[in-house]
């Protein structure tokens, strides 16, 4: 029978196998020394660009820019322990743990990794809420463009000067806040009629492709996350 | 059958009765039209009668409901009514049918045949977030339709939908009752009432 729905991507990673790279990235760069941390993020640079989502990671790092620059700023001044090194520490993780996430979150459509997590036997509510997380980075994008176009439309300024984006704050947020509790009413109703409830088994349509190479990667990276933390934890 | 009998029912929090000894009932291959002012509580009666108040917004009722399992309800913001998870129209308009544990050839057949009902088959492989606001409407109805409902709650149906949307949907309603499923449908279009509903309460 003919298919509506896209075919199988025969080169498209298993999410399990992103998801748990992700993790362990982050456990890596939390835990190892420094140069763990750096490795963490030129590894995802790479990544990304070889999933062709270079620039788009490219928009993560300048977004976190400020934090990471009054790291630096407040270590200059103030050096944590007598270096100055510190500084350039506290970036590199902080970028180890936010950039592998964010690599995830924009090559992995949330309904593909809600079936591969509901194959593996993770309750549909868990899975839900995992999948929910990967799609919540564009809603709030949509959401935080919707609101900031309305308030304009009722003459406030959101372009000008900085105090005047500083006065736009507060309504912006409480609209964003707002929206964001009526949207979880309005899923619940919306996740209800549609059966997700439901106690039948869930039929998952063309599960993600999951190879032998896929899953012995998945445990060597557990393996090294394993060995990151242990070694972190072990007494000196 | 949906039969609701001197019925009022508080919101949380509420001390006044949304809506207050009201009595209906929607039987088999009917169409029955719900109708009336902006906040006389059209959207509080479709969720009593589509079994979501006050089971899942809450609050409290008082009178006799029964309310089959097999009721679904189109709300009247298409844009809640979509998980928000699946990167494909079609992947949307399964999710119900998946839902409900059925075969996979099955939840592709309903779900063809749910888009096509509504002439929005063209729009199997598109994000659903790039979709308009009559559209999305559309695939909303369509993601209730996938799921053969007994019952069907209708909320303002053609609040975003132009003319020829509207024409679907009426025709869509007009084969459901033929297939003898109920539907109860709040509309302040008293012209799309008076084509498909076999008769109309006022609120």
């Amino acid at each position: 029978m003919e298919s509506d729905s896209p075919p199988p991507n025969r080169r498209e990673l298993n999410p399990a196998t992103k998801l748990v790279a992700a993790l362990a990235a982050v456990a890596v760069g939390l835990t190892l020394p420094a140069w763990g941390a750096a490795l963490v993020v030129v590894g995802t640079f790479l990544l990304a660009a070889a999933a062709q989502r270079l620039r788009a990671l490219a928009v993560v790092f300048v977004a976190l820019l400020p934090i990471q620059l009054s790291a630096l700023a407040i270590n200059a001044l103030f050096p944590a322990g007598g270096s100055r090194a510190f500084g350039v520490e506290a970036a590199l993780r902080l970028l180890s743990v936010a950039l592998p996430p964010s690599l995830l979150f924009l090559t992995t459509p949330p309904d593909r990794l809600l079936a591969d997590l509901e194959r593996r036997g993770l309750p549909p509510a868990a899975a839900f809420v995992v999948a929910a997380a990967l799609g919540a980075v564009p809603r709030m994008r949509d959401r935080a463009q919707c609101v900031g176009e309305a308030l304009r439309a009722r003459g406030l300024d959101t372009e000008g000067s900085v105090a005047g984006r500083l006065r736009g704050l507060t309504p912006f947020g409480a609209a964003m806040v707002q929206g964001t509790l009526a949207e979880v009413e309005d899923r619940t109703l919306a996740l209800e009629v549609r059966g997700f409830r439901s106690a039948r088994r869930r039929t998952i349509l063309r599960p993600p492709p999951d190879r032998a190479l896929e899953q012995a990667i998945r445990l060597l990276l557990l393996l090294v996350a394993a060995v990151a933390i242990a070694i972190r934890a072990w007494p000196r | 059958m949906i039969r609701l009998e001197d019925v009022s029912y508080w919101y949380p929090g509420q001390s006044r009765p949304a809506v207050a000894g009201l009595s209906f009932e929607v039987g088999p291959g009917e169409v029955v039209g719900l109708t009336g002012p902006n906040e006389s509580g059209k959207t509080t009666v479709c969720l009593l009668a589509a079994g979501l108040a006050p089971r899942v917004v809450g609050g409290r009722l008082s009178g006799r409901t029964s309310i089959p399992a097999a009721t679904a309800m189109l709300f009247d913001a298409p844009a809640a009514q979509l998980t928000g998870l699946h990167s494909t129209v079609f992947d949307e308009v399964a999710f119900g049918p998946c839902n409900l544990g059925l075969p996979a050839a099955e939840v592709e057949s309903l779900t063809r045949s749910a888009l096509a009902t509504l002439g929005i088959a063209g729009f199997a492989a598109r994000h659903p977030d790039h979709l308009s606001g009559g559209e999305r409407q559309l695939v909303a109805l369509a993601s209730l339709l996938a799921m053969r409902p007994s019952h069907l709650v209708l909320d303002e149906p053609l609040g975003r939908l132009d003319d020829e949307g509207s024409a679907l949907v009426a025709t869509a309603i007009k084969a459901l009752a033929g297939t003898g499923t109920a539907l109860l449908v709040a509309e302040h279009r008293l012209e799309f009432l008076a084509e498909v509903a076999t008769r109309v309460v006022a609120l």
